[in-house]
């Protein structure tokens, strides 16, 4: 049986009807079209999934899309400013951090929560909350770099 | 087509009286950081779901009569990071840091780690060395357990269909007390291929061992204890340069479980590596 589900996401609120079964990612990509949310193992290991629920980053495909009832959610769709891309954002054009981009919704809500939480956060803190996303591509040392480029940008400190 | 009625208790009475009536045609879930895997490939596939993620009252931590009581719902996340648990059991906080990733304990729970019985779970080891039990509630009333106890086999614990379990209780150590928790694993935060809990006391005036506990995951079907090296250290002055007999031998009739990666061998050699590494850590302060 379907259940409402209420669930504001990326500061909107919406009101569906899902099965107890979906996951959050189903429930993002499949009911409401947000598909910057990356599904790749859908196990929990690969963070491609990853979004940031009441300020903590989880992996939405081992989530309830239930559990995530009466939470405020944000998606990769929810941190550009109309055109300006947020300064994460921008950072992983500017240090080269893209190169097939299916990690990049992830690793950068991994690197949003964290620097939410610690603006100051060192490489040793960035590498670590980068941990449960894995790219194929780059070799993290970019993406690493671009989280630091962010963080000191938004610190003002260049 | 799947059916799976939802439940959302609100207090441990609304999950017990749920658990008491829907029994095993019921599952809970906390974090789902396990459960989700086996819901989706239907290794699990009950027809009731019992959300507990929203009781309050299982989501604490408390420090009192010389102990510290974890709800069944705190985080991995909490612990590892939260007051005042860091500065009263750091070497839990250090040991949860070492599972998965922050994703996976953002939403990950104690009790759903310690319910999910994986041999190779990371919090089982340490807390038995810590001395650690476990407060499970049903309808029928509450009981407490020691964690050692609490495992039965491969996934299975003491739980009955109607049971929850609502808290750990974990002895404050006393002031002589060392503890500290190793992992080996393919990569950080994947799940151990061994892990190694341990706790012991240095009498100060003698420096002999007393109240020594060793406790190793993943190598058979519920964590176990390393009795052998226990008993060979209890009440004894080890010289660095003997324990690694010590560990040798004490390790020599375990037959370790083989997994896709790894022989039986192998993780018979990495227990006595592990053991020894935790001890020296312990007694001589080395890393
Ligand atoms: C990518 C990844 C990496 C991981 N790495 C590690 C690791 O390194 N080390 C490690 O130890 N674990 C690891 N895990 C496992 C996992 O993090 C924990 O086992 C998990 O947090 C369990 O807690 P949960 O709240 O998510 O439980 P759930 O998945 O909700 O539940 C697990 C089981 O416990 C039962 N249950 C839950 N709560 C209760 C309760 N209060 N009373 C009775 N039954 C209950 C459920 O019915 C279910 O059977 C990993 C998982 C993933 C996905
Ligand atoms: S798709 Fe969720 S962690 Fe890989
Ligand atoms: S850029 Fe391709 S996986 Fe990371």
């Amino acid at each position: 049986m379907k259940v409402p589900l209420q669930i504001n996401i990326n500061g909107e609120d919406h009101e569906i009807l899902v099965d107890p079964w979906r996951t959050l990612l189903e429930v993002l990509r499949d009911e409401l079209g947000l598909t910057g949310t990356k599904e790749a193992c859908n196990t929990g290991n690969c963070g491609a999934c990853t979004v940031i629920l009441n300020g903590k980053a989880v992996k939405s495909c081992l989530i309830l899309a239930l559990q995530a009832g009466g939470a405020q959610v944000t998606t990769i769709e929810g941190l550009a400013d109309e055109d300006r891309l947020h300064p994460i954002q921008q950072a992983f054009i500017d240090e080269f951090a893209v190169q097939c981009g299916f990690c990049t919704p992830g690793m950068i809500m991994s690197a949003k929560a964290l620097l939410d939480e610690n603006p100051n956060a060192s490489e040793a803190e960035i590498r670590a909350a980068l941990h449960g996303n894995l790219c194929r591509c780059t070799g993290y040392t970019k993406i690493a770099r671009a989280v630091m480029t962010a963080r000191d940008r938004v610190d003002g400190r260049t | 087509m799947r059916t799976i009625t939802y439940h959302e208790p609100r207090s441990v009475d609304e999950a017990c009286q749920l658990l008491a009536e829907l029994g095993s045609e019921a599952r809970v879930i906390a974090g789902g950081q396990s459960l989700m895997v086996l819901l989706k490939q239907r290794i699990v596939d009950p027809g009731h779901l019992i959300d507990i993620k929203r009781v309050a009252e299982l989501d604490h931590v408390r420090f009192d009569g010389g102990a510290a009581h974890i709800g069944a719902l705190t985080t991995h996340r909490a612990i590892e990071t939260g007051q005042p648990i860091r500065g009263k059991l750091p070497m839990l906080s250090e040991a949860v840091a070492k599972l998965g990733s922050v994703q996976i304990r953002n939403w990950g729970t104690v009790g759903g780690n310690l319910a999910h019985a994986d041999p190779a779970g990371d919090l089982a080891p340490i807390l038995i060395a810590l001395g650690a039990s476990v407060k499970v509630v049903s309808a029928r009333g509450t009981r407490s357990l020691p964690l050692e106890s609490f495992f039965q086999d491969f996934y299975e614990t003491a739980l009955g269909p109607d049971e929850l379990l609502a808290e750990v209780e974990v002895p404050e150590p006393a002031e002589d007390v060392r503890a500290c928790y190793v992992k080996e694993s393919i990569r950080l935060g994947d799940m151990a291929i061994v892990g190694v809990g341990a706790a012991l006391a240095i009498d100060e005036n003698s420096g002999r061992c007393t109240n020594i506990r060793i406790i190793v995951g993943a190598v058979d079907r519920t964590p176990v204890r390393a009795s052998r090296i226990e008993e060979a250290l209890r009440g004894a002055l080890p010289e660095k340069k003997a324990l690694r007999d010590i560990c040798q031998d004490g390790v020599a009739d375990y037959h370790p479980l083989p997994d896709i990666h790894f022989s039986s061998d192998y993780k018979r050699t990495l227990m006595a590596v592990l053991i020894r590494n935790v001890l020296e850590k312990l007694i001589y302060g080395a890393n």
